[in-house]
């Protein structure tokens, strides 16, 4: 099955279109980065896939089902999203915070394998403002992984992080997705690592895609040219990845 | 690392405080079952019945609004029941009719809260729309309010100005029942959807994504945390700094999880109220201060001590 089925999707916001004519498909398994310059439509398109923004045309299903007929908490056992940052002026303990995603299963089920999986287990009793950006974006992690989803939406979730941790939550991403075939969806502007780590990269630009495939596939200079307005080098990277790098 | 307070001491508290309040009065502690006593029972409940639906409606307020000065009021509730009362008084239904103070100024605060929500609804309907439409109705209500107070006559100025002071002395005991029954079942629903609650703290969004039906809820809860500021209002006029405070001590004191949290701050607030109004009544005697007075003097140094004492498990960190 596909987790996600977007046909000829337009949306915006009055009387601003932001996305034209955006047809996507996402395998349930698959690993896929959505890429492009600020103001693409990214953040968009992730909002419209969650029901957070309606669509204006096109059809948009999420395994099969259409998205806007989703009721809340059915939505929230099939796609759990972790953002940019999450703040809360509430001094939740990491265990409370986590066990929010449960509120997606009306249940009160065991918290510990998320937070096993996330390597938060120790950081259960301690206050989640309190916490570095890193623990705090693997804290969110784990409160998505205990809503069970089949799709995990992130929306440049490694933004606020430095290298080291920005690894650890791409290699956190990638072990979830090869051991428990999460679907993973994330927007970045790291070309890098999206390389490095996701088989699956679609390239966004002014609302439209604009191209979609394997990473070496995507990166071409000419395009990316166009697309970021700047030269930037394609080359073979040492770890195999393509590396992306601007030409001064 | 989290650091709780257990709820014992409090619910041990309770009892003592409320037989407490009861027998101590202007000439000194009175025997139990005197006829003054049953008076002054019925202001003890008043008082505890308000400080509970200020101190609810407050937990509600700061935590949908994620505001930490969020208070009951902050939506327009005071002004338009400010001025439902005055309207009472003006036309003279208050002399005909006991009942119409506190009826027009309930009926005032919903029809504000019902203004407010219909004009942050065509601001896109944000939590920010709601605070400035909330603000703007609050001002313009609140000078319609002097004005009628200004063209009221000298007598009738006086008992708007008595209600808006606050106090505990107006109501007839069937309206004490109901807004108890209203503001039990309000506790009651605020505490079943207090998960819901919990995730809207993080944000419309991510509550969103935790599968919460985000808009109906907002509603819903302002909707309850209004019932419950629009009860007390009716019942004592216009008490501040109750619905302000108490959240924070009672966040402080159990944590902010709001399955539990409206309750516990909801009986925090109802002591805390009792304790002022007693002292209102016995420190100047014969004289009475008005107890907003008192619950700013005295619950003011008291609180801020706790916080900063205790501000790593509070809002203020």
């Amino acid at each position: 099955m596909n987790a996600v089925v977007c046909q000829n999707v337009n949306a915006g916001y009055r009387d601003l279109g932001v996305l034209h004519d955006v047809s996507l498909t996402i395998a349930e398994g698959q690993m896929m980065a959505l890429l492009g310059p600020n103001g693409a439509g990214k953040s968009t398109l992730l909002r419209v896939l969650t029901g957070l923004h309606p669509h204006q045309t096109g059809d948009v299903r999420l395994f099969d089902r259409d998205v806007r007929h989703l009721p809340a908490n059915e939505r929230a056992q099939l796609v759990a999203v972790v953002p940019q940052e999450v703040t809360t002026p509430m001094a939740f303990t990491v265990e409370e915070m986590v066990k929010l995603g449960r509120w997606a299963r009306r249940d009160t089920a065991d918290i510990e394998p998320a937070l096993t999986a996330t390597d938060t287990l120790a950081l259960r009793d301690r206050l989640y403002t309190e916490l570095s950006g890193g623990e705090k974006q693997r804290v969110i992690i784990a409160m998505a992984l205990a809503q069970e989803p089949k799709l995990l939406l992130l929306d440049e979730p490694t933004a606020h992080l430095d290298i080291n941790h920005r690894l650890e939550i791409l290699v956190l991403l990638e072990k979830l997705n090869r051991e428990r075939g999460l679907t993973v969806l994330m927007t970045s502007h790291d070309l890098n690592l999206a390389a490095e780590f996701f088989p699956q990269l679609v390239l966004m630009n002014h609302g439209r895609i604009v191209a979609a495939g394997k990473p070496e596939e995507v990166f071409q200079e000419a395009r990316l040219a166009e697309v970021f307005h700047c030269q930037l080098l394609v080359r073979p990277g040492p770890t195999g990845a393509i590396t992306v790098t601007p030409k001064r | 690392m989290k650091s709780r307070l257990p709820v014992w001491p409090l619910i041990l508290a309770a009892p003592v405080i409320l037989v407490g309040a009861t027998l101590v009065g202007v000439a000194g502690i009175s025997a139990w079952g005197s006829p003054i006593m049953e008076l002054r029972l019925h202001r003890v409940l008043t008082g505890f019945i308000v400080g509970a639906g200020l101190a609810g409606a407050g937990v509600v307020m700061q935590a949908l609004l994620r505001n930490p000065l969020a208070e009951p009021y902050v939506l327009g509730v005071s002004s338009g029941a400010g001025l439902g009362a005055a309207v009472a008084v003006y036309f003279g239904w208050s002399a005909a009719f006991a009942w119409s103070v506190p009826a027009t100024a309930f009926v005032g605060g919903i029809a504000t809260l019902t203004l407010v929500y219909a004009l942050a609804a065509r601001t896109g309907g944000s939590i920010y729309g709601l605070l400035l439409s909330g603000i703007i109705i609050s001002a313009v209500l609140a000078n319609l309010l002097m004005l009628i107070v200004s063209l009221a006559p000298i007598e009738g100025m006086h008992s708007i100005m008595w209600w808006i002071l606050g106090n505990l002395q107006l109501s007839a005991t069937p309206l004490v029942i109901t807004g108890g029954t209203i503001v039990v079942i309000a506790l009651i629903v605020l505490t079943l959807l207090g998960s819901q609650i919990n995730a809207l703290t993080l944000g419309r969004e991510a509550a969103h994504h935790l599968g919460v039906r985000t808009g109906l809820m907002i509603i819903v809860c302002l909707g309850l945390a209004t019932l419950l500021a629009a009860t007390a209002v009716a019942l004592a006029g216009l008490i501040g700094f109750v619905g302000l405070i108490v959240p924070h001590v009672a966040r402080a004191w159990v944590g902010p999880d709001h399955r539990k949290l409206p309750v516990f701050a909801a009986i925090l607030g109802g002591l805390f109220l009792v304790v002022c109004d007693t002292l209102a009544r016995t420190l100047f005697v014969p004289q009475e201060i008005p107890i907003g007075v008192v619950t700013a003097l005295v619950g003011g140094p008291f609180f801020l001590t706790i916080l900063l004492r205790r501000r790593k498990g509070s809002w203020l960190e």
